[in-house]
């Protein structure tokens, strides 16, 4: 416990020196555009809106419940969230890692500052999707309310799977090459743009993939306000809490034999 | 005494030949500490050849006010050790600890973003070092004036020269005012003057601070430091005095180039990377040859034989040189067709082969060749480089000694230096030839080690001679050509 305790005393002393990385990210990249702002927050929307086209052209099979749009928009939102946190400590210990060491700057705080970017685009796309919400099919207002408390609980899984996952691949440069091209495959199995027939492919194997029961739980709570499957979303809040701990008490043991290694 | 802000404790390193091996190993740690909460054990026992040690069972504490040098040839294990005490790697056997906060002058220009200006890179590269905003905004102002960078602090720091960057990595990281201070070499950031603040700075730090200092430079060793770990191979083989430890690894040195020179001589070739070999100078028979009027010639035995001319030996030309004097010292050269056969002895007050240098004595180089053709007229030169590519002094024939036109066939010459005035160090002398305009050979000779400067306490370079006096022999400047 007492590693878990130095982690989040760690995060919370750095939190001034993790908004400053967070900022640096969002903004190094657009600095010498004329439309700096512009693109800070037109960049994250480049995939939503490529969906939305897609979406608008009924490239997609129609969902019953909701309007096609509506159901790929929020799906992509969320599925951008999710994998961006799953995959942020693996990037961020393997592009910022060596030189955090160098300065002892914590890698729990690399991870921080790259989940806070992940978070900061998840709310750009969010203001998209409220705009298309508005001009398609309006949410619940209860769903509105009980969203975010869905998706941060849920968000926890894929965080805490990302941090293990994102240590692991230090020692296997095959893990961190696999796991991006595995969550590339993983999105058509994530009711992402269309929900999959269960003629097609056996359920099991879209509920077992926890970006799916993620996904639609969340979606449904949005437009309708109530919990598709209330055990399963506990349980799954359960494993986000305890995949959460154990992925920083993991890389706080990690981090110093990390260190050669980066 | 204080409490030591740096102790080793029985520390070690072993450190996987090959990736797969590392790889392995972190993967088994991992998975140990993943399932277990602690490291697991190597599968594989440590003595099966693809692990090695680093370094082992060091001991040592720094305390506050204290300067620890370590000295050793590469391969040492100082790098390791910087890394291990800066957090950069964890020990594999012992432990370190570390009181205080720790700053490290190793990687400067590292850990900017190329993007950002100068200003916004102070705050950057703060937060990662661990600044509060509070202190940067406190500390900005003297940073940005530390580093002199003007106008320009606002510009993008992918715009600034490497000279720039070095200097607002040196401002922003002397200005921790850590309790522990690490670094690698004593930096060469910006001109002579900046140079000056930094030493200053340094010094300041070294006030309040442990420092560990890593460096090739002897005189900076005995310069900076207090005490000085002496590494071989990883293994701690001396730590005392400063004098005393440059002694020990110059004997070390001697005696690795003894066992060199012998295994040569058993195997019937020379030793790789193995430039000065005072062992096998019996190796080398020279026949008798002419010699200048007034010279003796050379006894019969060579202390070393220029680099050039071992080229089919397995030594090049850039391994005769340190990688930083390279640049400065210029071309080799070797007209075969004009000159061969260069050797140098260096000689003591008697006579006799020179055994140690040391900086009160007198010494004389003398240097033998054979002239392949005759020459209109000769120069010959030696100048002398430092460890840190200063350029020392030169002794040079023009003005002072005039060897006419010499025939073809053996020749000698020799060089006699009253006192060599030299400070603790090692120096590069370079024999040059020059016929009339031209070159014809250039090449550095054995680094000269010396061990004792002329007197016990030294300053830069060179000690002349030199004695102060007061009273009535020293009377009052009047007319001062120089009034401050």
């Amino acid at each position: 416990m007492s590693v878990l305790r130095e982690q989040l005393a760690g995060l919370w002393a750095y939190r001034w020196q993790i908004w400053v990385d967070v900022t640096k990210d969002l903004l190094s990249d657009s600095r010498e555009t004329a439309g700096r702002f512009f693109w800070v927050v037109a960049m994250p929307l480049v995939p939503l809106g490529v969906y939305l086209f897609l979406a608008k052209l009924r490239v997609f099979a129609a969902h019953d419940a909701m309007e096609g749009v509506v159901y790929v928009v929020v799906g992509a939102t969320l599925w951008l969230l999710f994998t961006s946190l799953f995959l942020a400590p693996l990037n961020a210990i393997r592009s910022k890692g060596k030189t955090a060491r160098q300065s002892r700057y914590p890698l729990a705080a690399v991870v921080a500052s790259a989940v806070g970017g992940a978070w900061i685009e998840f709310l750009v796309r969010l203001v998209l999707c409220g705009v298309v919400l508005g001009f398609t099919q309006w949410p619940s207002p209860l769903g509105v309310v009980l969203f975010l408390a869905a998706v941060i609980p849920l968000s926890f899984v894929f965080l805490g799977a990302g941090m293990i996952v994102g240590v692991f691949a230090v020692a296997s440069k095959d893990l961190a090459k696999l796991t991006p091209i595995a969550i590339q495959y993983l999105f058509f199995l994530s009711n992402v743009l269309f929900a999959i027939p269960a003629d097609r492919i056996p359920q099991w194997l879209i509920w077992a993939n926890p970006f799916a029961f993620a996904i639609d739980t969340s979606r449904w709570v949005l437009m309708f306000g109530v919990f598709p499957d209330l055990a399963g979303f506990l349980a799954m809040v359960v494993a986000g809490v305890l995949l959460m701990w154990k992925g920083l008490h993991f890389l706080g043991l990690a981090e110093p034999r990390l260190a050669s290694h980066l | 005494m204080s409490t030591p802000l740096i102790s080793a404790i029985g520390m070690g390193k072993r450190f996987s030949r090959g990736f797969k091996r590392q790889h392995r190993d972190l993967a088994q740690e991992l998975w140990g500490l993943f399932w277990r909460g602690r490291a697991g054990a190597p599968a594989e026992p440590e003595d099966d050849g693809e692990t090695f040690w680093a370094l082992q069972n060091l001991r040592f504490d720094v305390r506050r006010g204290e300067v620890l040098g370590v000295i050793g040839h590469n391969g040492a294990g100082k790098t390791t050790l910087l890394r291990i005490l800066n957090g950069e790697m964890t020990p594999d056997a012992g432990e370190v600890r570390i009181h205080g906060q720790r700053s490290s002058l190793i990687d400067l220009a590292g850990g900017f973003s190329m993007t950002m200006t100068g200003r916004e890179n102070i705050y950057y590269r703060g937060a990662h070092l661990g600044f509060s905003r509070a202190f940067l905004r406190e500390k900005e102002q003297e940073i940005i004036d530390f580093a002199e960078l003007g106008e320009f602090i606002d510009s993008p720091v992918k715009d600034y020269s490497s000279g720039m960057l070095m200097r607002l990595g040196f401002a922003v990281t002397v200005f921790a005012e850590p309790d522990v201070l690490l670094m690698d070499e004593i930096l060469a950031v910006g001109d002579f003057l900046f140079q000056q603040k930094c030493l200053n700075q340094i010094n300041k730090l070294k006030q309040r601070a442990a420092v560990v200092l890593v460096s090739h430079g002897m005189s900076t060793i005995t310069q900076f430091a207090d005490r000085v770990l002496l590494l071989d191979r990883g293994v701690p083989v001396f730590l005392g005095k400063p004098v005393e430890a440059i002694e020990a690894y110059y004997r070390l040195e001697e005696s690795k180039q003894k066992l060199g020179s012998r295994l040569s001589r058993l195997s019937g070739r020379e030793p790789e990377h193995v430039l000065a070999e005072p062992a096998a100078f019996d190796a080398f028979e020279w026949p008798d040859f002419g010699t200048l009027p007034g010279q003796e010639p050379l006894p019969a035995r060579v202390m070393f034989e220029a680099p050039a001319a071992r080229h089919g030996q397995g030594l090049t030309e850039e391994e005769a040189l340190p990688v930083e004097l390279r640049a400065v010292v210029g071309n080799f050269i070797h007209n075969k067709d004009a000159i061969d056969d260069v050797a140098l002895l260096w000689l003591d007050e008697r006579g006799e082969p020179l055994k140690k240098f040391r900086g009160a004595d007198a010494a004389t180089l003398q240097i033998s060749f054979t002239l392949r053709r005759p020459t209109e007229r000769l120069v010959i030169g030696v100048p002398l480089w430092n460890e840190q590519a200063v350029y020392v002094t030169a002794f040079g024939m023009q003005g002072r000694f005039d060897m006419g036109g010499l025939g073809a066939g053996r020749h000698s010459v020799r060089l006699k230096i009253p006192a060599l005035c030299l400070n603790m160090g090692t120096y590069y002398p370079v024999v040059a030839f020059q016929e009339l305009t031209e070159f014809i050979f250039r090449s550095p000779a054995t680094p000269m080690h010396v061990t004792m400067s002329p007197a016990p306490l030294f300053w830069g370079l060179v000690t002349l001679d030199y004695h102060w006096e007061r009273g009535v022999s020293a009377p009052v400047v009047e007319a001062a050509e120089i009034k401050w």
